[in-house]
């Protein structure tokens, strides 16, 4: 299991249609796919018959203000349960405070974070019965900075035990947003696990804003982080995620074609 | 009452000023609330544009802008599931929304296209056995929604705005088939009524019939039984009635 798809549904026709074998699994968002039936669940049965699938949460919240929402980490086990997942990835972000906003907001990088995101990490692991890894994520403001990002991360690495989902492009976006360098970076990080690596593309701005569209082709700067995890870490399975312009399936299969070549070169030891 | 931590405090603001309901009391850069602000509100239209397509079409661009500002603003959403905001946002315009410039058929309209949505991913239904249509007990389908609507919501549009309420209300039946696909049927105050009998009532559609008969102290009942029956051919047809669960002999 080397090289995963992040699948949307633009691209649900190809995929059925080709199988392509260059993709090792698939990884979906279960908040699209848990409690429904109908047409939706015929094309989820039908993946499931020829992928083995990750899921990447976007709605746990995990440093949210707001109570863990239970009713839905139980409706989240019964759907890795029934669709064998076994790996679940989120973010170390939150969804707004009272109202539930659909997106991921920036952490305030403190102590008393870590400490609140280390214990719901523990929930949540007990009631899914399953680990949990959290992503890096791109962030955009910076509301609180008692610790640095890297603290921040590293923090909750140690005091969870949880896995990282390293996302080297976001390591990218914010190496130019916040103005620090990204191979630095990636090599100060402390993960006890990895289950797998994000890749994708970004939407450049202007020289010193990057957004994190997952809307373009991956630039070299980000292929060549890639390489660089790959050297720290280990050959690790890889997502390929795109999220927005999204093109033809053939096209991505390109960028899965590219993740594999630079895994065997690291194979051969030719980097 | 536990003291709330100095980050959280901070989340409250900051999620506050990123929905717009508030400026940003926090040492944030302003430049940088607006892009989760654009983000947020960029999401949001795109999830409500493509739920909600005929009602989008009938706003301007400034309108419906406003419209999912005011949302964000003042809708406190709590699904975590993105096939759900649909509802939250039905709730938002029974509850919170008040514009003076709606059409009073907005909220029927939404209601509608939301029905289409919730029946779409709605859990299965089954087994679509044989029926027999007069001496069978018959139940509805969890799949097949009898509605009624002041407005004629299946008709809006563009080119279709009424702008009175009709004296008489429009009965639908939106439903789901075995092969997955979503229909709606327009209802008559007879074929509703039957529907409706067999959605509250345990009973066969002969017992359904004659008790339409009586209703309407109808003067040829045979007429009627005929007429019925073709109704209920219909409704089968199309996954909408269904032979009721078998009751586990006692």
């Amino acid at each position: 299991m080397r090289i995963g798809l992040g699948y949307r549904r633009e691209f649900a026709e190809d995929l059925q249609r080709l199988l392509p074998s260059t993709i090792d699994f698939l990884e979906l968002a279960p908040e699209n796919w848990i409690k429904i039936g109908g047409k939706r669940q015929c094309e989820l049965t039908n993946l499931h018959e020829h992928y083995p699938l990750v899921a990447h949460g976007l709605s746990l919240s995990i440093g949210g203000p707001r109570p863990l929402n239970e009713p839905f980490l139980q409706e989240l086990k019964k759907f890795f349960d029934h669709y064998n997942i076994s790996i679940y990835t989120e973010h170390l972000s939150y969804c707004g405070a009272k109202s539930h906003i659909y997106d991921l907001l920036p952490m305030p990088f403190c102590e008393e974070a870590i400490h609140y995101i280390a214990s719901r990490i523990r929930r949540v692991e007990d009631i899914l019965e399953r680990p949990i890894a959290l992503e890096n994520i791109s962030y955009y403001a910076t509301p609180m900075q008692e610790l640095t990002e890297l603290e921040f991360i590293n923090g909750i690495l140690t005091e969870s035990q949880c896995g990282l989902l390293l996302d080297v492009n976001n390591i990218y976006v914010n190496s130019i947003n916040q103005n620090y360098d990204a191979k630095t970076f990636l090599k100060s990080l402390k993960p006890k696990h990895i289950p797998y690596i994000h890749v994708a593309g970004h939407n450049k701005r202007s020289e010193d804003f990057i957004l994190d569209s997952h809307g373009s082709d991956i630039i070299d700067p980000v292929w060549d982080l890639l390489n660089c995890a790959y050297q720290q870490y280990g050959l690790l399975p890889t997502v390929l995620e795109r999220d927005n312009n999204i093109p033809t399936l053939n096209r991505l299969l390109k960028e899965v074609d590219i993740i594999r070549d630079i895994q065997t070169s690291i194979d051969k030891g030719t980097v | 009452m536990a003291k709330v931590p100095k980050f959280m405090k901070i989340q409250q603001a900051f999620s506050n000023a990123v929905l717009g309901s508030a400026a940003c009391p926090l040492e944030v850069d302003q430049n940088h609330v607006k892009i989760y602000r654009n983000l947020i509100h960029e999401g949001m239209d795109e999830i409500l544009r493509t739920n909600f397509p005929v009602l989008y079409s009938l706003f301007n661009e400034e309108d419906w802008q406003q419209l999912i500002s005011h949302f964000l603003q003042t809708h406190p959403c709590k699904t975590p599931l993105f096939y759900e905001i649909a509802e939250e946002f039905l709730d938002y315009l029974n509850n919170e929304r008040d514009s003076k410039q709606d059409p009073s058929f907005l909220v029927e309209l939404a209601h509608y296209e939301w029905v289409e949505l919730a029946l779409d991913l709605h859990e299965n239904e089954g087994p679509f056995g044989s029926v027999d249509l007069f001496n069978d007990t018959l139940r509805v389908s969890s799949l097949a929604w009898l509605l009624q609507y002041d407005y004629p919501v299946h008709r809006i549009g563009k080119n279709y705005q009424p702008q009175t309420k009709p004296q008489e209300p429009t009965w639908l039946v939106v439903y789901r088939d075995r092969a997955l696909n979503i229909g709606f049927l327009e209802l008559n105050a007879l074929s509703a009524r039957l529907l409706a009998l067999l959605k509250e009532q345990s009973i066969t559609g002969e017992e359904a019939l004659a008790i339409i008969a009586t209703e309407l102290q109808h003067p040829e009942p045979q007429t009627l039984q005929t007429f019925g029956l073709e109704l209920l051919s219909d409704f089968l047809e199309k996954d909408i009635i269904l032979a009721a669960y078998k009751s586990f002999p006692s």
